[in-house]
């Protein structure tokens, strides 16, 4: 589908209120399209904006003034413009668009297609697709490192991560994991990325030099079966944190010794996860109990608890 | 499915022959060669339908593997033989692993087929994944080391209805109905054995001839004894009938089997027809990535995943991610790659791993039973029911790794490698 951006509707739109002023989170309800705005300084829900149909992958742009979406069932990139709190328009994506990235600059997209197992690369600006790349099937999750050179895309089917170069946009290696990887993510210096294998219940740490599984961190937890789904790294690099579905539980992964140091319980179904610039506080979108857990990282405590709309799936806060 | 009469004394012989060429080669392609995969199948009777679903899903698992093989410079190949008797599949197994020098062998057989091809690759050490045969002796006093159970076993379909007649549904008085197979007969008594230790009861037990057409006065008969649940063991079509006539006579008795050939449903007229079974997939499955799974079947073959599509997939598949994970493909270090319980994607879940007792896989199943509505499509003719285990309930044997026979009967004692 594609959307148009109105010339009247911004016009109208520069002239409410802006929400950009102080960090906000930003969660993506799949089940009533639409996304829950929380102020992360208050924690109280401040605005909810009515997006297109089932949006689950959620990324800011650099400067916070727009949101993208992943609109499953519009097949589309959703544009949100933070200022006015509106959905202003939409890129074509290919079909069931659920995970994607944003380039540091802002400047491109990278999303992975499920269905067609390829990654598409967008230009932000013009929309246009400007490049596609096969990569495993069932690709997934797209991690972007922070220096921008390098593109992680996870693949469900074939257990692969494969690493795209981003001057070149071709494939520079493929990296197996274990079973079923979901999600994958950055630390701040880029050297090391974590992916988490949702039927493998393991984390896997890799060296993004050398492109090789360096670790296999194994999340247990009694007898519940671990299911790593969405992972985030603190902004000094020493935590990891990894949300596990339906057991309904943070672990927290000392970086340095590669091992879970504690287990927070959160809300049910916990997937998407998103941290203050600070790294003071973690967000969790518990896709089942229809909230958010904010936790204070310092004391590993879930501090308050914030309603959202159906099915929150993932996260994303500003600056 | 029937056993016939069989010269076992023969096949053995045979098998002694062939050894004599090739016992004790080893599996060492170079760098280059593509690494195949054996796919034996059957055309023994109703086997000749499922046949063709059995090949779509290991030609999408050959798909798949080759993707990933691609990203390591490897490649797979996949070859396909067919027999009609038992001993046209010895010739050609020991021709897939003679001639072919295949790394595995992944059979969609008959019972009687299943238990010589796991003797003969037993023999000559080359890992066997059964997909179609449910046969319990397979992995009781018959299991082999090389031999590892994709299907699931004639007691875990058992204990998938019956945990939920008896803990779901308080159903404990059961009428059985079975034909003359000995097959059947063997399923008949390891339901019997289940009821038993369920401390149920049973209220009757009727033989009945193949291919009977008319169940007019077993109807009559199952009526005056009133159990609680009728526990039908019929071959697919008898079965398809029976059900037919049992929903036409409005009995009030929950009515169920231990498992359905869907492909034979969906050559027969199912509106009419009534009960529950287990089955170890269904196309319409969709929550967890079973609906990614089923949607790349159907987009491939314009036709949807039956259990056997699912079967030979899953070995297939399996047998791809052994040799890329192991980085080998010698056939011990599959066969301690697969015992080392590495978790398994079947797109149902959960891990997947093999039972190290008698290598069954162990996997969730679901009940299913037919829509009283039409579905979107001429083959969406089911719902589910459950899934099993049954969630919420806490009972021995309602575990992926107890279902089936208990591990204390377990008779399986699996060779040295």
């Amino acid at each position: 589908m594609k959307y148009l951006i109105s010339t009247i509707a911004l016009a109208y739109l520069t002239l409410l209120p802006d929400l950009t002023a102080r960090p906000l989170a930003y969660v993506s309800n799949e089940r009533s399209n639409s996304v829950t705005v929380i102020d992360t300084a208050t924690d109280e829900v401040v605005d909810t904006i009515a997006v297109g149909a089932r949006p689950r992958g959620i990324g800011l742009s650099p400067d916070g003034s727009i949101l993208y979406l992943a609109l499953g069932r519009d097949d589309a990139i959703g544009v949100v413009d933070t200022k006015s709190g509106k959905q202003i328009g939409g890129i074509s994506s290919g079909s069931d668009p659920e995970a994607f990235s944003i380039s540091p600059d802002g400047n491109r997209l990278y999303v992975s297609n499920e269905d067609a197992n390829t990654a598409s690369v967008i230009d932000t600006q013009t929309h246009e697709i400007l490049a596609v790349i096969p990569v495993g099937i069932e690709p997934e999750g797209v991690a972007v490192s922070p220096d921008g050179k390098i593109v992680y895309v996870t693949a469900e089917t074939t257990h692969t991560v494969s690493v795209i170069d981003t001057t070149t946009l071709a494939i520079v290696s493929t990296i197996l994991v274990d079973s079923r990887p979901r999600a994958a993510a950055f630390a701040p210096d880029g050297k090391r990325a974590y992916v988490t294998s949702e039927i493998g219940g393991i984390v896997s740490v890799i060296d993004t030099k050398a492109n090789k599984v360096i670790d296999s961190i194994k999340l247990e937890h009694g007898d519940k079966p671990i299911k790593p789904m969405g992972v985030i790294v603190s902004p000094d690099g020493k935590r990891v944190y990894v949300a596990t579905g339906w057991a309904n539980l943070v672990a927290v992964i000392d970086a340095a010794t590669n091992t879970v140091t504690s287990y927070i319980p959160v809300g049910t179904r916990v997937w998407g996860l998103a941290l203050t610039t600070d790294g003071k506080k973690l967000y969790t979108a518990n896709g089942v109990s229809n909230d958010v857990s904010v936790i204070d990282t310092l004391t590993e405590k879930v501090v308050t608890t914030v309603p959202t709309g159906e099915g929150p799936w993932g996260i994303a806060i500003g600056r | 499915m029937r056993v016939k009469s069989f010269s076992f004394v023969s096949i053995i012989a045979f098998l002694f022959l062939g050894d004599l060429f090739v016992f004790g080669s080893s599996h060492t392609p170079d760098e280059a060669t593509p690494i195949k995969i054996g796919h034996l199948l059957s055309q023994k009777g109703s086997f000749k339908d499922k046949r063709e679903y059995a090949v779509m899903g290991a030609r999408l698992a050959l798909e798949e593997n080759n993707v990933l093989a691609g990203f390591f410079g490897k490649q797979f190949n996949l070859i396909s033989e067919s027999y009609t008797h038992s001993e046209m599949a010895a010739q050609k197994a020991l021709k897939l692993i003679q001639e072919d020098n295949v790394v595995a062998i992944v059979g969609n057989l008959d019972n009687e087929s299943a238990r010589l091809i796991s003797e003969l690759t037993q023999m000559h050490k080359v890992p066997f994944f059964n997909t179609a045969s449910k046969t319990d002796s397979l992995r009781g006093v018959d299991c082999h080391r090389y031999t590892f159970h994709i299907e699931a076993s004639a007691a875990i379909y058992i204990s998938a209805i019956g945990n939920w007649l008896i803990h779901k549904e308080n159903l404990t008085r059961w009428y059985f109905l079975t034909d003359d197979s000995l097959a059947n007969i063997n399923i008949y008594e390891q339901a019997k054995k289940f009821l038993k230790k369920e401390n149920g009861e049973e209220i009757g037990h009727k033989i009945v001839s193949a291919d009977k057409s008319t169940y007019h006065s077993l109807l009559n008969k199952i009526k005056r004894a009133n159990p609680d649940a009728v526990f039908v063991i019929l071959n697919s079509d008898d079965q398809i009938n029976f059900l037919k006539q049992y929903k036409k006579r409005g009995l009030p008795m929950q009515v169920v089997a231990a498992y359905m050939d869907i492909v034979q449903l969906w050559k027969n007229e199912t509106k009419d027809l009534t009960g529950i079974w287990p089955t170890i997939w269904y196309h319409e499955l969709f929550r967890y990535s079973a609906r990614e799974l089923n949607n790349r079947f159907f987009n491939k073959f314009n036709k949807p995943m039956d259990s056997a599509a699912w079967a030979n997939w899953a070995a297939v598949k399996f047998i791809g991610e052994v040799v890329i994970r192991s980085k080998s493909t010698e056939r011990k270090k599959i066969i301690e790659y697969l015992e080392s319980n590495p978790p398994f994607d079947g797109h149902k879940g959960s891990a997947l791993t093999f039972r190290n007792r008698d290598h069954q896989l162990k996997q969730p199943l679901h009940l299913v039973t037919p829509r009283t509505e039409p579905g979107k499509r001429e083959w969406d003719i089911l719902k589910v029911v459950t899934p099993v285990p049954l969630p919420g309930i806490k009972v021995e044997g309602n575990t992926l790794e107890e279902m089936g026979v208990p591990h204390s009967e377990c008779q399986c004692q699996l060779e040295p490698l």
